[in-house]
């Protein structure tokens, strides 16, 4: 308890000399008086600067809560534009699995469609980004054996937007093709408008756009659904929009048939007989002459797949009878170059860095570098 | 009863009314601003002595049965209080007197005489007027006066004796700012303490060099 002399009195405090000369700031009450000595107490006390900051903390206080507000409200609203599927991914071997995917390759959602892949378990995928998620995919599959009986995976892409960014696009199927390199991939592209109704049909986009290009068989329509894998992209494999890449031995032969096609139809086969073709015939693929199903799908996806070619070596070779076979153990390493092989007039759009050793070891040929695109259309004629 | 009292209060059983009262003066302070929402004035206040009788009946009246003692007093004091607030005729007569006839002593501590509050107002109002012209006012001076005892009294005295040179209040009044050089030679002590509390410093200087008698007995007391 002090005694005070009050000194001076404000609005919300007074000024008090206590009797050891010490100039207190006492709390405002009522009926105070300059010269007035009473007494007070601890707690009447205003720290010295306790009113100053107080009034300068509110006002931190006050912006601080306003700044943090606006920070919540555009985090949130931030969020969900993130959260939104950017695309929409399916992958089908059996079980058939759809991912969304954002705008930055995160996986946002996986889930099964079909009842095998509901059974699997998923939720560590969520937030990976799409090449780390696809491999995870692949790696459970394996584990559950999937892979062991069906080497035919069907791939369904959507931009949920339906805004063709062909740079992701490019970059999901890289992720799709180097993960599944020992598995034939049948690549479909669908639209936003396909996704919905694939989800209506409770299939995955891959089979809903099979079911939706194969016009003609109608019980494979009906079936499709439920059809092996292998049976769909059989069906669908001439289909326009679609994409395969073999196992192994073709995944980057992209060449840009188109006119190709109507060859490729006539084959049923499944990827395997790739390499039969390939030592019946002296060169690796020809589109004309046969029908690597695989290349005719992929020649009509034409303009993405070429675009890494364009850059790339065009080989020029004599002859090149042997050499699918090593070829095929070799395709792994990917480059994109083209081998043409003059004397059967066909060319062999190779990826793989090995096909082109070989090759040139083989033949000693002097190769030729030459623009791709152009070139190899021409020839294909 | 007072034994009650001690026992609740868990003191020594010989202490008396008035060393209880003397104790618990705060106390009594206390729960007289509590009630009034007012300071409690040190000048004859006539609450104050409503407060103590209160706090004197407390002690007659408590027994242990009723709760602890200081809760209880405090009721009895607030009821005093408001009773007298309400209608102060009714209690003209409980003042000084009433306390001292019930053997109560007060100590002057707490009964000052009231001084003629026109003076000191105006001496208060001429520091005020003095500082203001050295460029702070009462609330800087407030925030920057010395909060330790020892800081302040050696300023004090510091201030006692620079008054005392003609010579330094004379450069203060004219140059509105202490010759602290000067001063650090001539007292020996350090530029740091000087500046520290220099309105302090100038604040008594003025107090004691104007002769504001009744500040510069409130200080010194």
């Amino acid at each position: 308890m002090n005694k005070g002399m009050i000194m001076e009195v404000k609005k919300s405090y007074a000024i008090a000399l206590n009797d050891e000369g010490i100039m207190d700031k006492i709390s405002f009450k009522k009926d105070m008086e300059v010269g007035q000595k009473i007494f007070y107490f601890e707690d009447d006390i205003v720290k010295a600067t306790k009113s100053k900051v107080h009034r300068h903390n509110n006002f931190i206080k006050a912006f601080g809560s306003i700044a943090a507000l606006f920070l919540l409200v555009f985090t949130f609203f931030n969020t969900m534009k993130y959260e939104q599927a950017y695309a929409i991914v399916s992958l089908d071997i059996n079980p058939s699995i759809q991912m969304e995917v954002d705008s930055n390759k995160k996986v946002l959602k996986v889930e099964g469609v079909n009842d095998d892949g509901k059974a699997m378990d998923f939720a560590d995928i969520k937030g990976l980004d799409i090449d780390e998620g696809i491999q995870q995919i692949k790696g459970k599959l394996v584990e559950k054996k999937y892979l062991d009986t069906n080497n035919e995976v069907l791939v369904g892409v959507a931009f949920t937007n339906n805004e063709d960014n062909s740079i992701y696009e490019e970059s999901l199927k890289e992720a799709i093709r180097s993960t599944f390199n020992t598995e034939d991939i049948t690549y479909v592209k669908a639209d936003k408008k396909e996704v919905e109704e694939a989800k209506t049909e409770g299939i995955s986009l891959g089979r809903y756009k099979a079911k939706e290009s194969i016009s003609v068989n109608q019980e494979a329509k009906s079936n499709i659904g439920k059809a092996p894998v292998k049976e769909i992209t059989a069906l669908i494999k001439d289909k326009e929009n679609v994409i395969q890449w073999d196992a192994k031995d073709e995944k980057t032969s992209a060449v840009p048939e188109i006119n190709t096609k109507p060859a490729v139809k006539n084959d049923n086969s499944s990827t395997n007989t790739d390499a039969n073709k390939n030592e019946n015939k002296p060169s690796l693929n020809i589109p004309t002459d046969n029908a690597h199903p695989n290349v005719g799908k992929e020649g009509e996806k034409e303009t993405t797949i070429n675009k890494p070619i364009n850059n790339e070596v065009l080989e020029v070779e004599p002859e090149v009878p042997p050499v699918k076979e090593p070829d095929k153990n070799t395709k792994p390493t990917d480059s994109n170059s083209i081998n043409i092989d003059p004397t059967n007039g066909t060319t062999e759009n190779n990826t793989t860095s090995g096909k082109n050793q070989d090759n040139s070891k083989n033949n000693n040929t002097t190769s030729v570098l030459v623009p791709v695109i152009p070139k190899t259309d021409v020839i294909n004629k | 009863m007072l034994e009650c009292v001690l026992i609740d209060l868990d003191v020594n059983k010989n202490t008396n009314v008035n060393e209880l009262i003397e104790k618990h003066m705060p106390f009594i302070i206390k729960s007289i601003s509590d009630v009034t929402g007012r300071y409690v004035s040190c000048e004859n206040d006539e609450e104050l002595s409503v407060g103590l009788l209160g706090f004197h009946e407390a002690i007659e009246r408590y027994d242990n049965e009723k709760g602890h003692f200081l809760s209880f007093a405090k009721l009895v004091i607030g009821s005093r209080i408001k009773n007298y607030l309400k209608g102060e005729n009714r209690h003209h007569h409980s003042s000084l007197e009433d306390l001292l006839d019930k053997g109560l002593e007060i100590k002057d501590e707490y009964l000052e005489q009231k001084e003629d509050n026109g003076v000191l107002l105006e001496q208060i109002n001429r520091l005020k007027e003095e500082i203001s012209s050295f460029g702070f006012t009462l609330e800087e001076l407030a925030d920057e006066a010395p909060k330790q005892q020892a800081t302040r009294k050696n300023a004090i005295s510091l201030s006692e004796e620079i008054s005392k040179e003609e010579e330094f209040t004379s450069f203060m009044y004219v140059k509105k700012r202490l010759p602290i050089k000067r001063i650090v030679l001539k007292f020996s002590v350090t530029e740091k303490v000087v500046k520290r509390s220099k309105k302090f410093i100038i604040s008594v200087v003025i107090i004691i060099d104007k002769n504001l008698s009744g500040l510069k007995d409130w200080i010194r007391k």
